[in-house]
């Protein structure tokens, strides 16, 4: 155990560890766009064990850091900011997993690139809100809610598609339940680009 | 006084029913001034600044204005007598708190308080004779004769020791009378130490002897009013040191020669003065004198004292 | 060596016959901040007066079992070299009041020898300051008497005084218990960073838990002379074993 100067310093450690957990998402997310170009089976579920892990460690720091610290202020969103992206941060990895067994199901076939390009879209924004959050950037995180509006008309699309069809081909049906899961992602990079507006203070 | 604003009525009637009594003690105080003063005038208007350089004192019985009166010697003797008593006691006091309040068991400092206590009862012409009797010879047998033989070039050991009766012995006599005093100002000022800085001194790994030099330097002002008073109370004795001084007017750098004090002048002399004019306005100057040295030793140490308490909170 | 600098074994202590410490096996880790939490009265001074053997000092006192430092039963050894290297502050500030600033923080060197020169006396009555997070604040009026500084500085100087020492455990009783916020969090800081800069162990009283939270590697909480419950800081914060620790810690108990 290492003793901690400051209130500072404990946070750069949790900041750390969501890090990691944001690398993990991350990788998740590009594996899936792998995949999907190349039709190729996937397994995630290392990644999202890893990923819950590293979220129960962030809770349990963050909590001792509110006990230890006792922030107020700004200081005290933030802290609670780190908790609430460090779920959104798993959820996301969760949801590439499900992917990952989405394609896993039925190998070899042929998803749609515009789905492809909506999970490139989806990791970007999830990129975005999360260095919004580290670099403490409120313009960041504004352009990721406008990027949901696009992946939220690609879901409605292709459920519009499906639904007006009696018969639904494989790839289609696939690719609208990848789209609905990537369509999740999309709103978890959104929820953690608000907390970001919300906790940060105004400069 | 801001207090008396917010006194109630009763504890004004108490404060105003008081007042007599501490009038009284102030006007007491006034009056042996203005006495000493008013019976001095004559010999000083006479004698005036020489009457404290001269040091013969020869009454002239036939020709009274031929008389001269010196206090030079007394006071000589007075100063002298008081500081040899106070340099002997002082470490010795020291010691004393030290091995009370340190370093002896429960007992052990029960005794020794009670016989500093009985030291401080006892009647000073007790010490008086004592003197006379052992201390004197003692000395001039086992203490003067051997310092005159080995360290007879030292200006103060000079002169041969004829008799135990001298500047020494008054001062060696004084320093046991003075010192349950001593003790007791500089046991209180060692008291008063709060706790917290023997815990102090203790972490950082002082050992006793360090422990005790820093603890002597808390209770200094202590110890110096002690010193002090200790100075003021052998100036001012009398009886014991009449019986061993010598009772000769000389101001000589040798301890072993007789000497004379102003307060044994004044007790040898006193019967005789109504016979001779200015004698006894003489003898009242020497009293004057010695209330001023004992009040500014006390004052002095009355300051001292309230700055330990103030520095030690 | 032991990953321990101090261990007691079964200590008991009484005071006039009262049982005040109770069979404690306490430990303080190497280069950690060990806190002593409880409430007043608990026996946390006298479990810390037990490892310098200050409890010596106090009248009527009763000492059973062992204390190792660093592996070394201290009770067997000369209690005036324990303290050399196992330096105390106490919980009200106590700079001694006949010495100016620069010589409360220059006697321990001074006592031990610990230097040749004046300038290295000089040297090192500097770098204890600074650790204490005071010279900025006296380094201009080191030859003051230490009464005219604020309480807070009083207990920093103390501090200093203490590191002058170089010592290898420090013990500290409330450091911060009549000093202000900004105040305690600077001792606070500075204490921390002595742990991390210098490897020093420090054993740390308090009887608030949010302080032993904010500054403990190590939480033992003492109830009615007992060693109730002791583990890293987190663990006591968030997981409690004992339902007095967590009665303690939720200000139910005290
Ligand atoms: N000199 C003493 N004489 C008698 N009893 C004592 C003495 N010192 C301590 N005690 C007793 O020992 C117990 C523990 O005291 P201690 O000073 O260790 O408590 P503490 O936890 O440090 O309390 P606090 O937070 O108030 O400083 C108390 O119940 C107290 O009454
Ligand atoms: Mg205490």
């Amino acid at each position: 155990m290492s003793t901690t100067l400051s209130a500072e310093e404990d946070l750069r450690h949790i900041e750390t560890s969501l890090d990691k957990l944001f690398r993990v998402a991350m990788e998740s997310l590009e594996a899936v766009e792998n995949a999907l170009r190349e039709a190729k089976p996937l397994d995630l579920s290392a990644n999202t064990a890893l990923a819950e892990h590293l979220k129960d460690t962030i809770y349990t720091e963050a909590l001792f850091f509110i006990a230890k610290w006792q922030p107020l202020g700004h200081e005290l969103l933030y802290v609670e900011a780190l908790i609430k992206v460090s779920y959104d941060l798993f959820r996301i990895t969760r949801y590439a997993n499900e992917i990952a067994l989405t394609i896993s199901l039925a190998p070899g076939t042929r998803i749609d690139s515009q789905v492809v390009e909506v999970a490139r879209t989806a990791r970007e924004m999830v990129e975005r809100a999360f260095r919004a959050l580290l670099e403490k950037k409120r313009d960041i995180a504004k352009n990721v809610e406008e990027l949901d509006a696009v992946i939220d008309r690609a879901y409605r699309a292709a459920l519009q598609g499906v639904a007006s069809k009696e018969q639904v081909p494989r790839e289609e049906a696939l690719a609208c339940i990848i789209l609905r899961q990537l369509e999740r992602v999309a709103d978890h990079a959104t929820y953690i680009a608000r907390e970001v507006l919300r906790a940060l203070a105004p400069s | 006084m801001s207090a008396s604003k917010t006194m109630y009525r009763s504890d004004k009637l108490l404060y105003y029913s008081l007042l007599p009594f501490a009038a009284i003690v102030i006007a007491a105080f006034i009056m042996l001034f203005a006495i000493l003063g008013y019976v001095s005038a004559p010999a000083l208007r006479k004698y005036g600044i020489s009457l404290f350089t001269t040091t013969k004192w020869a009454p002239n019985e036939a020709n009274p204005s031929k008389s001269v009166y010196g206090l030079l010697a007394p006071l000589f003797g007075t100063l002298v007598s008081s500081a040899i008593a106070v340099l002997l006691a002082l470490p010795v006091t020291v010691s004393i708190v030290l091995v009370i309040e340190e370093y002896s068991p429960e007992r052990l400092r029960e005794l020794i308080g009670s016989i500093i206590e009985v030291m401080a009862g006892l009647p000073t012409i007790v010490y008086g004779l004592w003197g006379l009797e052992v201390l004197a010879p003692f000395l001039r047998e086992h203490v003067y004769s051997p310092l005159h033989q080995l360290l007879g070039f030292i200006p103060l050991f000079s002169c041969k020791p004829i008799t135990g009766f001298n500047l020494a012995t008054a001062g060696v006599l004084l320093s046991i009378m003075i010192l349950p005093y001593m003790v007791a100002v500089a046991r209180d000022a060692y008291r008063s130490i709060p706790f917290t800085y023997k815990e102090a001194a203790l972490t950082i790994g002082a050992t006793r002897y360090e422990y005790a030099k820093i603890m002597m330097g808390l209770a200094k002002p202590g110890i110096i009013a002690a010193a002090l008073l200790g100075f003021g109370r052998a100036a001012g004795e009398t009886v014991a040191v009449a019986l061993v001084v010598g009772n000769v007017p000389l101001v000589s750098g040798c301890l072993f020669k007789p000497a004379y004090t102003i307060s044994s002048l004044i007790a040898n002399q006193f019967s005789m003065a109504p016979l001779y004019p200015y004698m006894m306005s003489v003898l009242f100057t020497g009293g004057l004198v010695l209330l001023l040295i004992g009040m500014a030793a006390n004052t002095v140490a009355v300051i001292m004292i309230a700055r330990a308490r103030k520095r030690l909170g | 060596m032991e990953r321990d600098a101090v261990r007691t074994e079964n200590l008991n202590v009484w005071i006039h016959g009262k049982h005040v410490l109770k069979n404690i096996n306490f430990r303080a880790a190497v280069s950690a901040i060990t806190v002593i939490m409880g409430p007043s009265g608990s026996g946390k001074s006298t479990l810390l007066r037990s490892i310098n053997r200050l409890i010596e000092i106090v009248p009527g006192t009763k000492v059973e079992g062992k204390v190792y430092i660093f592996g070394r039963d201290i009770y067997s050894d000369d209690p005036y070299r324990v303290r050399r290297y196992v330096t105390m502050v106490s919980q009200t500030p106590n700079p001694f009041p006949h010495m100016s600033i620069y010589e409360n923080v220059a006697i321990g060197p001074k006592l031990h020898r610990l230097v040749r020169s004046k300038e290295e006396l000089d040297k090192i009555v500097r770098w204890a300051l600074e650790k204490a997070m005071l010279w900025d604040e006296v380094k201009d009026r080191l030859n003051d008497p230490p009464t005219r500084l604020s309480g807070g500085q009083q207990q920093r100087l103390c501090l200093a005084r203490a590191l002058a020492l170089k010592p290898r455990i420090l013990l500290l009783d409330e450091p911060t218990a009549n000093i202000d916020p900004v105040n305690a969090r600077k001792i606070e800081e500075a204490i921390k960073m002595l742990v991390k800069e210098e490897g020093i162990t420090v054993i740390f009283v308090t009887h608030t838990p949010a302080q032993a939270v904010r500054v403990a590697d190590f939480i033992a909480f003492i109830y009615n002379g007992e060693l109730v419950e002791y583990g890293p800081a987190r663990e006591i914060a968030l997981n409690p074993r004992h339902r007095l620790t967590e009665m303690y810690l939720r200000g139910e108990i005290g």
